[in-house]
């Protein structure tokens, strides 16, 4: 009697706990279209949530925004393109107001309907950005989906007092002098690096995103070669910076802004572009779809792209800046740094991540590479 | 005149019903829908942009025909057992001298010496393994001493970023894990048993032998199968302290596919088969240990 | 002239600030039956531990066949244990229970499975050989216990209240199964009670300690029949003690109780108090001088009737009858002289 009861009560626990969870699952999130006041310059403390790459959430650009318009910001960082996507799925307009893809995931955004168009008007830096940065797949049925804001290589960065020189070619890094102090991205953009050394981009550039299965082979064997010479593969930009503080790496495929951190901590730090060119990323901003914060979304992008915040950004991040007025406010050190006058020499050098058609292929063999003994 | 609380029948079964309801809530909410979930999800499709309903046994099939040699995702699960395995015996290896130590050496502040075995279980998961950075790394604290004692004249690399350290960290970490049911279950013999072993006429050693060992297989397979099914699901030690080739677990891949990858599907399928090898694991060591445990009188 | 085997000389023992044993000498001889009675904390259990080697003394001599003994480690002294809480090993079966000591000491196998076998008849355990003492019910795991000490023939077998968690008809059983046992086999037994009857039953002799001293050493019968002390009188069996003077003269000795001389043995002390237990006091018709009293209860024990006679100061003795008696009427009591003692 007492078991037949007990099972009675589990089942029906189970299916008023199903019932209820079911119900809630199904709910959708809902638009609220609402007349936007562009005069309005206080939010009352509104939070504005940004997903985007660790750097872009610095107090220096931070600040002056939240200040003026009364708000706060909230940043959550992701560490590769498949994390940010991840991240913007499993969150949408919720969670997300604001996120900063790079190039290869700013297509796949805007073609599933992840994100909002943009209202141009309001985006004073528009006009000033150069038409070659304003990549078009960003762009859907006519509407802007995107807005560029920083750019960078993914370039060679070495410890000078250990390795008197870089490297000239991307094939050196296979030498046995690198045994073990070779750091290298956690990410699939390695494979696009022994896409570079065969040379298959030099027609087309986006060969380099569409490799065939025999190319993929081949990287797969070539990069698991290289295995040998990685210390680590790392996740995030601290991490790189803690690997060659800490002396494990003294050579690494890494962003400019680690190079600057390490450089302030006093290390003697230096880049280069292997001949064969290196891939890069051409970040930008774009709205959730969902959002509730759309005007106050607008005009952080405002804010960004112009040349202040533009400025701003590149000083704290020293990646490139999408629109040159930048230059004015930045020093002539500051523009060294972010290369601001050599910016068209340096994009001409970069092939720009490009949205990956068979992702899942890429990130099969860059699985299988980690996993080969 | 008694007064006896007389409930009736309803409210009997309302009380029942009232203790035993937030226990099955949480399971189902927590145990049951999400393993259904998972089980559901890994006969779904994936497509770019999420999940499609639609049923196919391709997540399975992938698990068993992709890849090739070691990146099979099979040979991935085997290896990672075999490190678990590892983990699992040095892990017993450390907690028993531990545990007879404190049991039977320690007199007084028995529970003191209990509890610092047990302390680094409030530290953070994550400060714990930094520390084996810290510790292992090229100029770390061991490599330090090793050059400054004269015994190495050069940093060892292989300390960190490889499968050792991954075991080290882990075995640290799960060491408490293990420690707890073994010292319950040796704490429950007898200590007359002892003085009856020597009393008949064994050593020390034979004592330990005949009566101590074999009284302590169920604490030590409890305690082992604890640090088997935790360290089958670390994904976290491998990503902070393994090296190229030795920071992708099984549990990693499952991680992977819902970051990076972006295949809740295959995920799902994945994490089902872990939790079945698992699973498996777990029973066989269950009745190994129901075999061995007689202890509930000893001789009284 | 019995065989000393034991010799305790000046035996103490503390445990920190606290002195269990204050001083004890003790001479056990070849194959007798002896028993260490005494209340909780007595330290009779403590004596017990330091023979087998578990305790060491804080001073003192202990010789076992004329050989210093407490030299010699636990697990190699002629000597075994049987526990009060049995202390069988789970994990074996009965039979590889009993055999264990053997197998230590690498008996071959045939002559041990032959005593193993001797043993289990001895115990009538052969029909749970392998079975596991989990399976036994307590009684059968005594048994078990007793078989895996005696069938290492020691010279001494050492018992820690081991009939302790029996119910009454089974400890009576297994008291007299141990002495038969004993007289079989010939073994030396030191054994440790806090229940004076199963003192008085089974032993040859008693040694009676009391806070960590021996209050008395002496046959069974004579413990009870010649207590040598108060605490000795009152621990063993019921008594009565009765108020009085002790006079002695030239052929017979007196002890006047009311009025009253009754003739008693001569003593070396003068004796205070008279001990008479209620089985030795018998009802006579009541006088004018001498113990008497009011019949003010009737106890049905079972055997007997344990009556309560209040004498005219208040104190209530007690006799045991056979059937009850009026209560309220006057009788008188009187007693045999060789049946009382004196403290």
């Amino acid at each position: 009697m007492r078991k037949i009861f007990l099972q009675k009560a589990l089942a029906g626990i189970m299916v008023g706990v199903m019932t209820v969870l079911g119900f809630t699952g199904c709910g959708g999130s809902q638009e609220k279209k609402t007349e936007i006041d562009w005069s309005k310059t206080d939010f009352g403390g509104a939070e504005l949530n940004l997903l985007s790459w660790e750097m872009y959430a610095d107090d220096s650009f931070v600040k002056p925004f939240e200040e003026k318009y009364n708000c706060k910001i909230n940043a959550t960082f992701c560490t590769s393109s498949d994390d940010l996507i991840a991240k913007l799925k499993a969150g949408g307009g919720d969670v997300y107001d604001l996120v900063s893809p790079s190039g290869d995931s700013a297509g796949l955004i805007t073609q599933g309907d992840l994100a909002k168009p943009i209202d141009l008007e309001h985006i004073s830096g528009w006009a000033d950005i150069p038409e070659a940065f304003k990549l078009k797949d960003v762009e859907m049925d006519g509407k802007i989906y995107g807005v560029p804001f920083l750019w960078g290589a993914d370039y060679v960065m070495y410890n000078a007092d250990v390795l008197s020189t870089g490297i000239t070619s991307w094939e050196e890094l296979w030498d046995a002098k690198y045994k073990g102090r070779l750091a290298l991205h956690n990410d699939i953009s390695n494979i696009y690096m022994m896409g570079l050394i065969d040379g298959i981009a030099k027609d087309d550039p986006q060969a380099l995103y569409n490799m065939t299965a025999e190319q993929l082979a081949d990287a797969q064997v070539k990069l698991t070669e290289l295995n040998s010479n990685v210390r680590k593969y790392w996740d995030a930009g601290g991490e790189l910076e803690d690997l060659f503080k800490n002396g494990e790496v003294d050579i690494a495929v890494g962003w400019p802004s680690t190079l600057k951190n390490l450089q302030d901590s006093g290390m003697n730090m230096k880049w280069c572009i292997p001949e064969e060119g290196c891939t890069g990323w051409f970040d930008r901003w774009m709205i959730v779809n969902g959002t509730n914060q759309e005007q106050l979304a607008t005009l952080w992008i405002d804010w960004i792209t112009s040349a202040e915040g533009e400025a701003l950004a590149s000083i704290s991040t020293t990646f490139s800046v999408a629109n040159p007025k930048a230059a004015d406010y930045m020093t002539e050190e500051q523009k060294k740094i972010a290369l601001v006058d050599d910016m068209d020499s340096l994009f001409s050098k970069i092939n720009f991540w490009s949205v990956v058609p068979d992702r899942e292929a890429y990130n099969e063999t860059w699985t299988a590479v980690k996993t080969t003994e | 005149m008694e007064k006896t609380k007389k409930y009736s029948y309803g409210t009997k079964r309302f009380i029942q019903f009232g203790l035993i309801a937030p226990l099955v809530i949480w399971l189902v909410l927590f145990l049951i829908i999400p393993y259904l979930n998972l089980f559901v999800n890994s006969f779904w499709t994936n497509g770019v942009f999420g999940v499609q309903h639609k049923f196919t046994l391709e997540n399975y099939t992938k698990f068993f025909t992709s890849g090739s040699g070691s990146n099979k995702p099979i040979m991935v699960l085997l290896d990672t057992l075999r490190i678990s395995v590892i983990v699992m015996i040095c892990t017993i290896l450390i907690s028993f001298p531990l545990v007879y130590f404190i049991n039977f050496k320690v007199k007084k502040n028995k529970q003191l010496f209990y509890m610092l075995a047990i302390i680094p279980l409030w530290v953070s998961y994550i400060m714990r393994a930094y520390s084996w950075r810290i510790i292992l790394g090229t100029n770390g604290m061991l490599n330090s001493f090793l050059i400054w004692s004269g015994i190495t004249s050069k940093p060892i690399d292989a300390f960190l970023y490889s499968n050792g350290s991954v075991i080290i960290a882990m075995v640290h970490i799960y060491t408490p894990f293990v420690l707890m049911p073994m010292y319950t279950a040796m704490e429950q013999i007898p200590k007359n048993l002892i003085e009856a072993s020597k009393d008949l006429g064994c050593g020390r050693i034979r004592t330990f032998i005949k009566v101590l060992l074999p009284l302590s297989i169920p604490g030590v397979l409890t305690g082992g199968t604890y640090a088997l099914a935790l360290s089958m699901g670390d994904f976290l030690a491998p990503n902070l302290l393994g090296g190229p080739t030795s920071s992708t677990k099984i549990s990693n891949i499952v991680q992977m596919q819902f970051g990076t990858s972006n295949n809740w599907p295959y995920g799902a399928a994945i994490a089902i088969i872990i939790f079945l090898v698992v699973l498996m694991i777990i029973t066989i060591l269950g009745k190994l240990e129901k075999h061995f445990s007689k202890l509930e009188e000893a001789g009284r | 002239m019995d065989k000393k085997l034991i010799e305790i000389k000046n035996l103490k023992k503390s445990f920190g600030e606290n002195e269990i044993i204050k001083s004890i000498s003790l001479d056990v001889f070849d194959g007798e039956f002896l028993t260490l009675l005494g209340p909780s904390g007595c330290g009779k259990t403590t004596i017990l531990r330091i023979l087998a080697g578990f305790e060491y003394p804080t001073e003192g001599e202990i010789l076992l066949d004329g050989e210093n003994l407490i030299t010699i480690p636990a697990n190699k002294r002629n000597i075994n244990t049987v526990f009060q809480s049995y202390a069988l090993f789970p994990h074996l079966s009965v039979r590889d229970n009993i055999g264990y000591g053997m197998k230590i000491k690498k008996v071959p196998l045939k002559e041990l499975n032959e005593r193993v076998d001797e043993m289990l008849a001895l115990t009538s355990l052969e029909v749970l050989a392998n079975r596991k003492p989990l399976q036994l019910s307590g009684g059968q795991q005594q048994r078990v216990a007793i078989a895996r000490s005696l069938v290492n023939r020691p010279k001494v077998l050492l018992l820690d209240e081991p009939l302790g968690a029996l119910d009454l008809g089974l400890r009576k059983k297994m008291q007299i199964e141990l002495k038969r046992l004993q007289k079989k086999l010939g073994t030396t037994y030191i054994y440790v009670t806090h229940d004076q009857e199963e003192a008085l039953t089974i032993s040859d002799r008693i040694v009676v300690m009391n806070a960590g001293k021996i209050e008395q050493c002496d046959k069974a019968k004579t413990v009870y029949q010649k207590p040598a002390s108060k605490f000795v009188t009152e621990f063993l069996g019921e008594t009565n003690l009765i108020d009085g003077e002790y006079c002695d003269e030239e052929n017979q000795a007196y002890f006047k109780i009311q009025g009253r001389a009754y003739p008693v043995e001569k003593q070396e002390k003068k004796m205070k108090l008279l001990s008479v237990r209620p089985e030795n006091l018998k009802v006579c018709p009541p006088d004018k001088d001498g113990l008497k009293g009011q019949i003010v209860e009737n106890v049905f024990m079972g055997e007997n009737y344990r009556i309560g006679v209040q004498a005219a100061n208040g104190q209530v003795l007690y006799i045991l009858q056979k059937e009850p008696m009026n209560k309220g009427s006057v009788v008188g009591l009187t007693f045999d002289a060789d049946k009382v003692s004196g403290i």
